[in-house]
């Protein structure tokens, strides 16, 4: 293949860097303007005049903020374990659909999930029945399964050699063994995948915390962040007396919006390695 | 306009909620296509004016609120043993607060269910979410003890169909008199929580003209404008010259149509909500002073008066507001009490005690000064649920609940709700002002729990000069002719009417589209539900005038 000229070369850079700053330059926006003092102002909307963490101490200096923090860490790492965890032997159990009575009508079943919801009353009623209102696994249960992570780890699971799981059968090993021991270590990539998935879903709830959750103090950061970010809750609420004339709102709102979103952040880079193997091959059969 | 529940939106001139009386056509299903005055037939419970407290500033202009510039010396007792039995009492509540601490760190809420003898458990609606979570709350059918109820269609759907409790029998006539502080309820506030002639709940009090616009004087004074603007072509100026004045991130108008539209309106004298003359019903949007204020908004865009993200500014209200302390912005449209009471404007006012000073928008030609939009007296119904109700006594207990939240301004009580109890967050010796105790934060732990039932009062030093701001406002004042009257139209058609009001009016005021398509805007507002409820409403009003 020819290589691109010299001036192609240079409007794909140019091309890329405009689209690279469009989407960086929000984020950018954000984490500036959390740590500008008052009275200064970002110069080209960007570049501070001068900085402060005084909107951090005082957004962790309350109880509000950090407590929905630990609520968002406690719900995302054990609803992705247990996501993980359900979706991989659902996943397992459903490669064989030829073999265990049953199990082709359960794969539709779980295939019309993707196609129509019951819906925000619905759902409600259910959770409600269920005596999850108002309890941390309302935030999990209902969405611990997804069916299309469920089918990218079926569709992976069927790529590895059947003979391998034969042999291993043939070898006395359960059925158990066979998907712990062989498997789970054979589809890291595609676990990565789906834990991420999982983990960014669940950090982000927000809707499912609103309708189910009635004790504030259980609200996860989004829903708190909403409070301060979207609804412009007065930001003196962030309890920190010290704090007063030290910091502009737009400041501590900005804060509160990079909290929120870093620690997801900084889990994506240990996932990163498997992620672009597990996306594709879990997608693509044959 | 969005038909978000943010309070500005609620107090937008034109746009003052009439607090939903609701469709009791006797049986009618939903969609009869009725606008209904259900106050007919109610019979008001007696008034009892509140107890006269020592230094009171009472306007002879009705609607505004009483004023204390201090505390009285003595406080009255109103409510002589704890209302409560000890049980669980759970309420449904809408906030625009942050999150409270829970029980077990609140020093409040402990205070709270030991004084009111109860075990208080409120289920919290962020605003702007109130929706979603209503909608859920009616369909689980497990409904809390009380529920604080906007003026939405859910709100209405469930009143009718029996959801919340008929109080008449125990509130009517005399018999309010066991519940002293409810009966200060005025007569005209009972009119707009009716339903089908009962009452169904209690008022959220809602001064006749909530907020007051304020401007950044000194900016003005900088920039060669000593004195508030005088007409429209003032206030253009004034408000222009701040976003040039050279300031990065500096812009004399923040959100739009937002604050400035609500001024627009108040100079070109446009009417509130409808025009009622000869049996027909004009709405606000057809008049000629609703074109020329919307020409008015497009100068001051072109004049670059605005933000440049007003639009955006405009769905963001978190953020519009934070403006205002920040100092960006250069005019201001919030309750008046905030300038007062402690919290992010007051804090602002203090540190430049020189900046934001209140103003009243002029008419548009300098001819006395604009028109506003006086709301009922009503925020919301307070609604004890037909559940609760079902045992007597408990009802009673939910009653002596209410009233005690209900306590006049001067009243141990009041103050109990408003600053704790005593060493808690504030200490008061001899009669003298409440000092705060260091290191505690009374705001953060009590505004969500204690929101609702309590009298609106200006309860704070320099009460006089709000209440001589807040009567010229409703001096000027006149409310929708369609108050308290509830139309199936409107209530199916304004989330698409809301939409369309954004794809035409905001788009013309920023210059996307030709003035000229008003016209157009206002044709398709008519053929999708506009003409429907101007139908519905004249029947009713026509109804209403014949009861009279």
């Amino acid at each position: 293949m020819e290589k691109p000229s010299a001036l192609v070369r240079i409007a794909k850079v140019v091309a890329i860097a405009i689209i690279v700053t469009l989407m960086l330059y929000p984020f950018a926006y954000v984490i500036l303007a959390s740590l500008t003092p008052p009275g200064e102002t970002l110069r080209f909307g960007l570049i501070p005049s001068d900085w402060t963490l005084d909107a951090y101490r005082s957004v962790l200096a309350g109880r509000i903020i950090p407590r929905a923090l630990m609520v968002s860490v406690g719900i995302t790492v054990v609803g992705t374990v247990l996501s993980v965890g359900f979706t991989t032997m659902l996943a397992f159990g459903l490669t064989r659909t030829k073999d265990i009575p049953g199990s082709k009508g359960v794969l539709y079943v779980v295939l019309f999930t993707m196609l129509f919801g019951a819906g925000l009353i619905p759902n409600f009623i259910l959770v409600k029945e269920l005596g999850l209102l108002n309890s941390y696994w309302s935030l999990i249960l209902p969405g611990l399964i997804s069916a299309f992570n469920m089918l990218v780890v079926r569709n992976f699971f069927m790529q590895i050699p059947a003979e391998l799981t034969d042999s291993a059968r043939i070898d006395g090993a359960s059925d158990r063994q066979v998907f712990v021991r062989i498997m789970l270590p054979l589809s890291k990539a595609v676990i990565a995948v789906i834990a991420l998935f999982y983990a960014v879903g669940y950090w982000n709830a927000f809707f499912n915390a609103l309708i189910y959750i009635q004790d504030t103090s259980k609200w996860p950061i989004q829903l708190v962040l909403n409070t301060y970010a979207v609804q412009g809750s007065p930001i003196s609420s962030i309890e920190n007396p010290n704090a007063a004339g030290s910091v502009t709102p737009h400041a501590i709102q900005m804060a509160i919006v990079v909290l929120a979103t870093l620690p997801i952040l900084c889990v994506y880079p240990f996932a990163q390695r498997f992620f672009t193997k597990g996306v594709l091959t879990g997608a693509i059969k044959g | 306009m969005s038909h978000r529940f943010t309070r500005r939106s609620l107090m937008a001139a034109g746009g003052i909620a009439p607090l939903a009386a609701l469709a009791a056509c006797s049986g009618e299903s939903p969609g009869a296509g009725v606008a209904i005055d259900n106050a007919t037939g109610l019979e008001l419970p007696n008034h009892t004016p509140p107890p006269e407290v020592e230094g009171a500033i009472i306007s002879d202009v009705e609607g505004v609120p009483p004023g204390y510039e201090k505390l009285p010396a003595e406080l009255i007792r109103t409510v002589e043993a704890p209302p409560g039995d000890g049980s669980v009492v759970t309420e449904f509540k809408i906030t625009w607060d942050a999150p409270a601490p829970p029980l077990e760190e609140n020093v409040f809420w402990q205070s709270y269910n030991e004084k009111l003898n109860v075990d208080y458990q409120p289920q919290i609606a962020p605003a702007a979410n109130y929706d979603e979570r209503l909608a859920t709350l009616l369909a689980g059918g497990d409904l809390p003890d009380i529920v604080q109820l906007l003026d939405t269609a859910q709100s209405a759907r469930a009143i009718r169909d029996g959801a919340f409790a008929d109080l008449s029998p125990l509130l009517a006539g005399s018999a309010i008199d066991e519940w002293p502080n409810l009966a200060n309820i005025r007569e005209d506030q009972w009119r707009y929580v009716a339903y089908d002639g009962k009452i169904v709940g209690f008022p959220i009090d809602l001064p006749a003209y909530n907020n007051e616009f304020r401007y950044r004087q000194d900016w003005a004074e900088e920039n060669g404008y000593p004195d508030p603007p005088a007409d429209a072509e003032e206030f253009k100026e004034l408000f222009s010259s701040f976003s040039k004045m050279g300031v990065d991130g500096r812009y004399g108008l923040a959100d739009a149509p937002g604050t400035a539209m609500i001024a627009a309106n108040a100079m070109f004298h446009v009417p509130i909500g409808w025009r009622y003359e000869n049996g027909s019903l004009t709405y606000h949007q057809e008049t000629e002073e609703f074109a020329e204020a919307v020409r008015f908004m497009t100068e001051l865009w072109k004049e670059g008066a605005f933000h440049p993200d007003a639009l955006a500014l405009d769905a963001n209200i978190g953020q519009t507001l934070s403006m205002i302390p920040a100092g960006t912005v250069g005019i201001s449209w919030i309750a008046t009490a905030n300038w007062y009471n402690p919290g992010v404007y007051y804090d602002a006012l203090q540190e430049a005690p020189d900046s934001w000073a209140a103003f009243v928008p002029p008419h548009h030609e300098g001819d006395g000064t604009g028109l506003f939009g006086r709301s009922t007296g009503v925020f919301a119904r307070v609604g004890i649920s037909s559940q609760a109700a079902e045992d007597e006594e408990r009802l009673k207990m939910l009653l002596d609940y209410c009233n005690y939240l209900r306590a006049p301004f001067g009243s141990e009580e009041h103050y109990f709700l408003h600053h704790g109890a005593e060493g808690d967050y504030f200490t008061r010796s001899g009669g003298g002002d409440p000092q705060p105790v260091e290191g505690t934060s009374f705001q953060p732990e009590a505004a969500q729990l204690t929101y609702g039932l309590a009298p609106v009062v200006y309860d704070f030093p320099g009460a006089a000069d709000a209440i001589e701001i807040n009567e010229q406002y409703v001096n000027n004042s006149e409310m929708d002719p369609c108050a308290g009257l509830f139309s199936d139209a409107a209530t199916r058609a304004q989330p698409q009417l809301d939409e369309l009001f954004e794809s035409y009016i905001n788009q013309i005021i920023v210059g996307n589209r030709p003035l000229t398509d008003l016209d157009v805007y206002l044709e398709q507002w008519r053929s999708r539900g506009g003409d429907d409820m101007r139908t519905e409403f004249e029947e009713a009003l026509k109804a209403r005038e014949n009861e009279e």
